[in-house]
């Protein structure tokens, strides 16, 4: 099978586009954990038929950091796919503002998208606001979005308590499995070590 | 942009004839809002605080987002018209297309005639009357707005405007400087009204005014449940409706608003609509929007005491040159509150159909709780979806969950239904209904039936 094409994106930029095109496959990785505030967009063009992309992020904010995020799915070829995920982690008195568009161009009929934004508000001071927004303009078409915005489930918590864990470390556990999922994703094993290492050194400075 | 009044084009326009005892000028200024005043007799704080909303009118602009605003004929409207000495038509002079559409959507003989305009009123008297008993003995209020202002004026004053204020958004001025009709409601302590008060009870104002203002006060413990709109189409020349409505859930009290809108296509309807929801109280909205040019629309709640609970429903349904742009919004201030919005919309025949809500946590928020359902249907493929949620969240101890999907009706799910022996309209008319019907049983009974016929008639229309 031929390789996967890798898009990293670890900085926003007022508009960076990433072309999809005939057949083609791509993943598109935002990973924004530097701590610092920033704003931007990507938008992912699927320019070719058949073209597929599956966007992931993660985003972990700290202090009085705020971070803007757009993303912009825009469909303009016939039988093209794109799955989105992104997930933060939201210390202190971060702020995320995120703002997600799918839009189905009139020709690009047999088209499915998805997306989903889940945040995790670890501080009383943190704040999230999503915003999932869908355009519609063919008609057969699968489309669908979600987004969440919670703490730790207290009873996952509790479960781990319940098998010994301290309290740092079974909040520890839980949100290395909240990013997980969406790391795991990634199809080079390469590629998923160095994300992976890079996300666990910044959780575990905040945990 | 299609002309803005295509009254030939609505299958089911009929018109209105005008004979009113006093109409104002063409147009909006000063002197029409204090001629409405003085026409009505109102009280010198009502005309200042209409004078005050024409000046925040004014100041205002025309919002840019949501649907297009930019052709509404401002200078063209009439702003106030009283609604007395109406000439009615004749039964046999209405088209019969209406008639035909009266008939098939099953509405009853009485409320036939009113609202072809052959009786002036709807003839429901009687009903009013023994209504109107049995509710005053047990002190509530259910009055048109003007009388209630008339009647109550303190109540009036201590709650006109504090939920919506003119300075909310522009058409929600233009109300508090023109408002006419509508209706005033208080519900005293304790007291729960078992039937549905219906708008169409009222004999005394015309109950579908272009600028109507309803206010609702469901005092502690009580529960009131109100009724407006029709599902038939209700024709008017007049072509933007722009209606605030406000209701105060006091504690432990439940208020349910049901609306049902169906106007004809060359009307622009902006309503600004807003539940204050109290300590343990429920406050629940309705809404269907079928008719209009565009529609923009979003029922609210605000909750604001400990335990509130808010519900949202709204289905809205676009056909040819259509925009509805509807949806709810929440707004928890107080802890262990809660709110749900569902949301079904069907786009056809190049109608474009927009969710558009609004979830707010504040830091005061804590444990509260929502969920937001957005399902979009789409008929064919010239017609459009368009989902908007913002989730503004500022506080982690809460729990949001939003999801939204879109899809076309299934091709197995016609292809079933057509091997059974069903016509593809039949099938087409059998599965919306049943994409909406989670919204459609909760609303009453002749209403969902009404419903149910009306989208099976626009279903034929989509195929030809």
């Amino acid at each position: 099978m031929k390789a996967q094409k890798f898009v990293l994106v670890d900085s926003l930029k007022s508009n960076q586009t990433i072309n999809v095109l005939e057949n083609e496959k791509k993943t598109v990785f935002i990973l924004l954990t530097s701590g610092e505030s920033q704003d931007g967009h990507v938008q992912i063009d699927m320019k070719g038929k058949n073209s597929s992309a599956q966007i992931l992020g993660v985003v972990i904010g700290s202090g009085k950091q705020i971070i803007n995020l757009h993303t912009f799915q825009d469909h303009m070829a016939g039988e093209s796919q794109s799955d989105l995920l992104i997930k933060s982690v939201l210390f202190d008195c971060s702020k995320f503002n995120y703002e997600g568009l799918i839009r189905i161009e009139k020709d690009a009929q047999r088209s499915n998208a998805y997306q989903k934004n889940q945040n995790l508000l670890l501080s009383e001071s943190s704040w999230a606001n999503s915003q999932p927004k869908l355009e519609i303009l063919a008609n057969d078409v699968r489309c669908t979005h979600g987004a969440t915005i919670g703490q730790i489930n207290p009873e996952q918590m509790y479960y781990l308590k319940t098998r010994g864990l301290t309290d740092a470390s079974a909040k520890k556990i839980l949100v290395e499995g909240f990013i997980q999922d969406v790391v795991g994703r990634i199809e080079d094993e390469d590629i998923k070590k160095k994300i992976y290492g890079k996300i666990e050194t910044v959780i575990r400075s905040k945990l | 942009m299609q002309s803005p009044n295509p009254i030939s084009d609505y299958k089911y326009g009929f018109h209105k004839p005008e004979n009113y005892a006093f109409k104002s000028k063409k147009g909006l200024s000063k002197s029409v809002v204090e001629e409405i005043s003085y026409h009505k007799n109102e009280p010198e704080w009502m005309k200042n605080f209409r004078l005050e909303a024409l000046d925040i009118y004014y100041s205002k602009k025309i919002p840019q987002w949501g649907g297009d605003l930019n052709h509404i004929p401002f200078d063209d409207i009439t702003y106030y018209m009283s609604p007395t000495d109406r000439k009615v038509n004749s039964w046999k002079d209405l088209p019969k297309d209406i008639k035909d559409t009266y008939d098939r959507i099953g509405i009853p003989e009485a409320e036939k005639k009113f609202l072809g305009g052959v009786s002036a009123q709807y003839e429901s008297e009687v009903v009013y009357k023994s209504i109107q008993k049995t509710l005053s003995a047990k002190g509530v209020i259910f009055l048109d707005m003007d009388s209630g202002l008339r009647q109550y004026p303190d109540l009036v004053k201590e709650y006109f405007g504090t939920i919506i204020p003119p300075v909310d958004n522009k058409f929600s001025a233009l109300n508090s400087a023109v408002w006419s009709g509508g209706s005033f409601i208080y519900v005293p302590k304790g007291i729960r009204v078992e039937l549905p008060l219906q708008a169409y009870f009222r004999i005394n104002a015309a109950n579908m005014g272009q600028f109507e203002r309803t206010l609702i006060i469901a005092d502690e413990g009580s529960f009131v449940h109100y009724v407006e709109g029709c599902t038939a189409p209700i024709y008017t020349t007049d072509s933007l409706h722009a209606a605030v409505v406000e209701i105060i859930v006091k504690k432990g009290a439940r208020v349910r608003y049901t609306t049902i809108q169906n106007w004809s296509t060359n009307v622009y309807n902006l309503v600004t609509k807003r539940m204050r929801v109290e300590e343990e109280a429920v406050g629940e909205w309705i809404d269907g929007n079928l008719g209009s040019k565009l529609t923009m629309k979003y029922p609210s709640v605000y909750l604001v005491g400990k335990g509130a609970k808010g519900e949202i429903l709204s289905v809205a349904v676009a056909g040819k040159g259509q925009h509805q742009d509807a949806g709810g919004k929440a707004i928890h201030v107080a802890p262990y509150t809660t709110s749900k919005i569902t949301s079904k919309s069907v786009s056809s025949a190049g109608g474009r159909t927009s969710y558009r809500g609004l979830i707010q946590m504040l830091h005061s928020a804590k444990k509260a709780k929502t969920k937001v359902v957005c399902d979009a249907l789409l008929v064919d493929d010239f017609s459009r979806s368009d989902t908007y949620p913002t989730m503004d969240i500022r506080h982690n101890d809460i729990q949001v969950e939003h999801e939204a999907t879109v899809s076309k009706i299934g091709n197995d799910q016609l292809f079933y239904l057509q091997s059974r022996g069903l016509k593809k309209a039949d099938a087409e008319a059998m599965i919306v209904n049943g994409f909406i019907e989670p919204i459609v049983k909760e609303i009453p009974l002749e209403y969902a039936v009404e419903l149910n016929r009306l989208i099976q008639m626009e279903m034929e229309g989509s195929v030809g």
